[in-house]
């Protein structure tokens, strides 16, 4: 309770900083079209993260290194809960300008050529197996960004800082 | 609590207008540089050239991709410091802008605050309550304030205190000065009459004297009855039982038996009063009689009601009261007749008060004497 009340004290914080003293917003990152369906065992999810990835994202990405975004799904029933995390990991080849995106959920490879779709691709979020749950069911969907190591000194960034700290989640219920 | 816009608010005010625009400009131009810097690595076209070069080359392909791969980690690393940068700076200023106004609120409440409370304390002084001392607390100039405050407040609390102890010994030595003297007018009479009586007792002169003695002892000792009662009616704590009359009958019922001694003239309107009916007669009385006194028999006395503001004015053409006795008039003891105590008019005062009336005096030397009182707002019978 005391690292969520903490967590969003920081965000808080941060939010407050931003407005009072920069014109940096940085994205606001949330989910869209978020739909799920419970049919005998067959669950799916859909779900679009949406301002998420803006041009100040873009040179991130494109550094070169492997980028996961993570996604954590959580299926819970009145009796069971099932945890699952999904990557959509992202490669950019510099000289030939194309970008690979792998989806996990998915288990499919994508590779693009621009950016805007790109974007798309790795804003969709869609998810289809069967899981053996009673109903009701209560799913939620939170996405985050890693920390990463770039550079010759091997210097860690947080990733959520494009975020401003704030996971995008949704729950159906 | 009430607000109200003075030094403190002023301060703690400007104080955040001030730190707060310090630190955004701070932070623009600490932007600006590194929105400078931004442009300037995102100027450099490599990307283009390299790919150009390595198309023609194959060889060197995997050396450009590697080239370009560290080329934009540089950038991204870039970037990212420079997001870092933008986040934390605001997130350390807010904290900064808390701490620091907090602090500040603090100093400025710790040095505001003995202000305040002196503040208040010089008022419960200014109402007549010394015994008050206040925690030395704060800064040492505060403290030094504070002690300074205390003392003075001990020392006017001892002042206070030994004026009381002064005025009540005066008071006390006044009071005797005057009982005995009251109580000696009868007793030289009585003693006399008595040392009369000793005196032809078994003479033929005995039988003759006898009477004339007796009734100067008998009415002596009613003087000394007299006097016993009123002080008792003056130490007394009188009960009030107001209720409504019409002042003008009322008058003239209390003054019936004096019409035979003076003249007394009615002006002006009546009016109806809510008073208790005892205390109006004393009150009225014991002004009459002072006025009569004051006068004599030979001059009519004028009573002016005034129904617009309630009052009701008894004058006098005496030789009215020099301006020095004016203030006297009304405090226990003070008397300028032979035969006096002094309690009448501060009975009067009492009375008046209990009853939520006003009493005022007007007096011009040889011309006369006014006794104007003021009575309060009739209250508003609801149910009638």
């Amino acid at each position: 309770m005391f690292s969520g009340f903490l967590e969003k004290a920081v965000t808080a914080t941060i939010s407050l900083g931003m407005m009072m003293f920069s014109s940096y917003q940085g994205n606001t990152p949330s989910f869209i079209e978020f739909g799920s369906t419970h049919r005998g065992n067959r669950i799916t999810v859909q779900a679009t993260l949406n301002n998420a990835f803006n041009d100040d994202f873009r040179q991130i990405l494109q550094s070169g290194q492997e980028i996961c975004i993570n996604f954590h799904l959580e299926l819970r029933s009145e009796m069971t809960t099932e945890i699952l995390d999904f990557e959509h990991i992202v490669l950019f080849d510099p000289l030939m300008e194309t970008w690979t995106l792998t989806c996990e959920e998915k288990d499919k490879e994508y590779t693009i050529e621009s950016w805007p779709e790109f974007v798309n691709a790795a804003s969709e979020f869609n998810y289809a197996a069967e899981h053996y749950l009673e109903s009701p069911l209560e799913i939620t969907l939170e996405a985050s960004l890693p920390v990463i190591h770039l550079g010759q000194n091997n210097k860690e960034f947080n990733l959520m800082i494009f975020w401003n700290f704030r996971k995008p989640v949704m729950t159906s219920g | 609590m009430k607000f109200r816009f003075g030094f403190r608010t002023l301060v703690i005010m400007t104080y955040i207008i001030l730190f707060t625009a310090g630190l955004v400009l701070l932070y623009q131009y600490q932007e600006s540089k590194r929105q400078n810097l931004e442009e300037e690595i995102s100027s450099l076209q490599l990307q283009e050239f390299m790919s150009g070069l390595c198309t023609d080359h194959p060889r060197y392909t995997d050396s450009a991709r590697d080239l370009l791969q560290s080329l934009n980690e540089i950038k991204a690393t870039i970037e990212v410091g420079n997001r870092q940068t933008a986040i934390y700076s605001g997130f350390y200023l807010v904290l900064m802008l808390v701490t620091s106004l907090t602090l500040f609120l603090w100093a400025i409440y710790s040095l505001t605050s003995p202000l305040s409370k002196m503040s208040e304390a010089a008022r419960k002084i200014g109402k007549g309550n010394f015994d008050i001392s206040l925690k030395e607390s704060g800064t040492w100039e505060l403290k030094e304030a504070l002690r300074s405050f205390n003392l003075m407040s001990l020392q006017l609390n001892e002042t206070q205190k030994k004026l009381l102890e002064a005025e009540k010994l005066s008071i006390w030595k006044q009071f005797s000065r005057m009982l005995a003297h009251e109580i000696k007018n009868p007793l030289t009479p009585i003693r006399l009459s008595m040392e009369r009586l000793q005196e032809k007792e078994g003479t033929a002169d005995f039988d003759r004297i006898y009477p004339k003695c007796i009734r100067i002892i008998s009415e002596e000792v009613d003087n000394l009855q007299n006097l016993a009662s009123n002080f008792s009616r003056f130490a007394k704590d009188e009960p009030v039982t107001q209720s409504r009359f019409s002042i003008k009958n009322k008058l003239e019922q209390i003054l019936c038996s004096y019409e035979d001694r003076v003249e007394i003239i009615f002006e002006g309107d009546d009016f109806e009063i809510e008073f208790d009916n005892l205390h109006f007669y004393q009150i009225t009385t014991n002004i009459v009689q002072n006025a009569i006194d004051a006068a004599g028999a030979d001059k009519p006395l004028t009573i002016k009601l005034n129904p617009n503001d309630r009052s009701y004015i008894i004058s006098d053409q005496g030789i009215g009261i020099e301006p020095e006795d004016l203030k006297k008039i009304f405090e226990p003891y003070f008397t300028k007749k032979k035969k006096g105590i002094g309690l009448g008019l501060a009975l009067v005062k009492k009375l008046v008060n209990i009853n939520n009336a006003e009493i005022e005096v007007i007096s011009k030397e040889n011309h006369g004497t006014e006794f104007i009182i003021k009575f309060a707002a009739q209250k508003h019978n609801m149910g009638a």
